[in-house]
């Protein structure tokens, strides 16, 4: 402590012309009532200022306090002095306030060695008097520059295309449109470049929606599969647009393929009137009869297990499912045939590293390990006789010689 | 036993040799009813039941031409079980296959006698019956340099061995099968314990000549030990090199060969066993035997090697 105290005590001895200088510079009134005492004061004053908030605070008065005597022979500089100290007091907070507040926090964070972070320590607070100004001052110059940046820069630079899509999202959803709606037609209308396909299939999906709320209380397996069919349909679509919603790559995904091809089977049945579908079950049989026949004599191989209902129903449209299933297949095949791009890995197709034990001890134990197995070959082990021996359970060759020649 | 003398096979002395000993002895082993009802229960085929009267020979005629060994064991040569013998590459050493495990055999000198409980197998062509035994890598290192793969062993038919550590001549009476009638066998042991062993082993084997002497003065049994054309020791003494050296000088002929099985515990049990092997191998040629080839008994013998040496081979020309 003591020895804090006076080197604080030099530090601000030494820089008292520094600071009379400043003080006759920046205000008129002190020229006149202060002189070297007040000056130190002054200065003495400023970092008790500057130290307040901390403990020795009291015991530092305290022992200044006899020079205070001595120098309260002339009452009127003291409470000169005073106003003065309070002045620079007010003057230093309002400049440090808004140091601490948003922008600064915005602009380099709450700590100066965080955004410097140029490792250079400042002086121990203590010790900080003038120097602490001129670090506020550049503190106020950039803070200055940034807020001339900051005006030049609007609502929009902040916007991150992706950020941009998720405000849009309402685009999909009508209760989301109704709030985009209020938000701002721009975005809207941007939302619509990036997926014009959102409106249609938005519709689509009403349709189906439509479609199945009319199928709902009809009953037979042909309204059944039709039902499944603009389930999936539905279903498809609502995924894409959830996608979309999200803001996930939907490029070239495959659910965009499942959705024409769902698409083409709902047109199928869409060209199939309602009413028909209604038929009752008893006119199923002799349908399967016949559709049957007719798969035989077409193309029995052709269509597919999966959907032989399908096939009932799209008697007249075998041949386009034919058709679809082998675009399909060709579609799956150009997929597969076009090969991934390798990883990185695969490019370097370096041998993986063995990562030798770290551990001394664990690498001396792996060594010893090994020279024992590699031992087993030029030495057999020592076996000793614990049951009654029976005789070479490997066999004896006469012809072998395994000793070594000696010269 | 213990310290002065070389402890035949260095196996951790006398409990352990007492207790092999009872096991060599039959005695102990007929005690087993298991054994008795066995040959009760094989009767049918002439089992030789083992036991106490194995002398008698009785179950001789056995099956065929198969081999029916002693019955005892499951799995392996199980009496009555096919067996077909066939020459090994050393001559006297045959190899039995039969169920699913091969077995080393030697052509038993004295027919119908175990040594040391081991199987024996019975062959009959025409007339003649042959007996073999099984031979068991984990109680001879000999066996086990065999089944190993050594490149020879220089004891065949005919030869005559010098047998340094015979202890209760397990190996030794191989070694007999092996060299047979026309050869010998020096067997040298100096535990009177398992020397006694030797001798009755010896009895039954009139090959073997057992000398219950220190082998590291070959000169007190010079007198017993004529010229031999291979040594064989398994002395496990860490002057080992030099017990079989001073053997040489004295019996080896020139040109004659050396196995010896050196335990490297024994030796030298701080030094690595190769580290071992090599100093005796140096060893050797120090004392003029030149070292052939070395193997050593990894799946039998813990640190153990065989090394094959010539002494004094004949300059090239």
């Amino acid at each position: 402590m003591k020895s804090k105290r006076g080197g604080r005590k030099d530090y601000s001895a030494s820089r008292k012309p520094e600071k009379a200088v400043e003080d006759e510079s920046d205000e008129d009134v002190g020229d006149i009532f202060t002189d070297e005492i007040s000056e130190f004061t002054d200065a003495r004053n400023k970092i008790d200022l500057g130290d307040h908030n901390e403990s020795e605070g009291e015991e530092e008065e305290e022992m200044f306090a006899l020079m205070d005597e001595e120098e309260e022979s002339d009452e009127e500089i003291g409470e000169w002095s005073k106003r003065l100290k309070q002045i620079k007091f007010q003057a230093k907070l309002e400049n440090k306030k808004p140091l601490p507040g948003d922008s600064a926090e915005k602009s380099w964070g709450n700590k100066r060695g965080v955004f410097y972070g140029s490792g250079v320590k400042r002086k121990p607070k203590e010790a900080v008097s003038d120097e602490e100004d001129e670090w506020t001052m550049e503190e106020k110059e950039i803070e200055k520059l940034q807020k001339r940046l900051d005006e030049d820069i609007d609502e929009e630079d902040f916007l991150v295309p992706s950020l941009l899509i998720k405000k849009a999202k309402p685009v999909v959803s009508e209760d989301l449109t109704v709030k985009r709606d209020l938000t701002s037609t721009e975005k809207q209308e941007f939302k619509k470049k990036l997926h014009p396909e959102a409106e249609p299939l938005k519709e689509e999906l009403n349709k189906c929606i439509e479609e199945l709320e009319m199928l709902k209380d009809k009953k037979g397996w042909k309204v059944e599969s039709r039902d499944t069919c603009f389930r999936l349909l539905a279903a498809n679509i609502a995924f894409y647009l959830h996608m979309i919603e999200n803001d996930e790559d939907c490029r070239g995904h495959p659910v965009i393929k499942r959705i024409v091809q769902w698409k083409k089977l709902a047109k199928m049945y869409e060209a199939i009137p309602r009413d028909q579908m209604e038929a009752s079950d008893e006119d199923d049989n002799e349908h399967d009869e016949v559709t049957n026949d007719e798969t035989k004599n077409n193309s029995p191989q052709k269509l597919s297990r999966k959907r032989p209902r399908l096939a009932h129903f799209c008697e007249d449209s075998d041949d386009e499912i034919d058709e679809e299933m082998e675009e399909e297949n060709a579609n799956e095949i150009s997929e597969e045939g076009e090969s991934r791009p390798i990883t990185y890995e695969i490019e370097k197709n370096k041998p993986k590293k063995k990562t030798a034990p770290n551990n001394p001890r664990v690498k001396h134990r792996e060594k010893f390990r090994k020279a024992k197995i590699r031992m087993k070959g030029k030495i057999r082990e020592y076996r000793p006789e614990i049951n009654k021996y029976q005789g070479e359970a490997s066999g004896i060759r006469a012809g072998i010689i395994r000793s070594v020649r000696l010269k | 036993m213990a310290p002065p003398g070389f402890t035949p096979r260095g196996r951790g002395g006398f409990g352990d040799r007492g207790g092999r000993g009872g096991y060599g002895d039959r005695g102990g082993r007929g005690g087993f009813g298991d054994r008795g009802g066995r040959g009760g229960g094989r009767g049918g085929f002439g089992g030789r039941g083992r036991g106490g009267d194995r002398g008698g020979g009785r179950g001789r005629g056995g099956f065929g031409d198969r081999g029916r060994g002693r019955g005892g064991g499951r799995g392996g040569m199980r009496g009555g079980a096919k067996v077909a013998v066939e020459p090994h590459r050393y001559e006297g050493v045959f190899i039995g296959r039969g169920g699913k495990e091969d077995v080393l055999l030697t052509k038993n000198f004295a027919v119908g006698e175990s040594v040391y409980g081991e199987k024996r197998i019975s062959v009959e062509e025409g007339e003649t019956k042959i007996e073999y035994r099984a031979w068991n890598p984990f109680r001879s290192k000999l066996a086990a340099a065999i089944v190993g793969g050594v490149g020879d062993i220089h004891i065949k038919p005919g030869s005559k061995v010098l047998y340094l550590g015979a202890a209760s001549g397990t190996t030794v009476s191989h070694v007999s099968d092996i060299v047979g009638a026309e050869g010998l066998v020096y067997a040298v042991e100096f535990s009177h314990r398992s020397g006694r062993d030797l001798l009755n082993v010896a009895k039954k084997r009139t090959n073997i000549i057992p000398i219950i002497e220190d082998a590291r003065h070959p000169h007190k049994y010079r007198m017993l030990v004529g010229m031999v054309d291979v040594i064989f020791a398994d002395v496990a003494q860490p002057d080992q090199a030099r017990i079989v050296a001073v053997n040489a000088h004295s019996f080896l002929k020139n040109g004659g060969f050396i196995v010896i099985s050196i335990k490297a515990n024994c030796i030298d049990s701080t030094a690595e066993p190769a580290a071992v092997f090599a100093g005796e191998v140096e060893k050797l040629k120090q004392e003029k035997i030149k070292p052939i080839e070395q193997l050593t008994l990894e799946p039998y013998e813990r640190d153990h090697a065989v090394v094959v040496g010539k002494y004094r081979p004949p300059p090239k020309k």
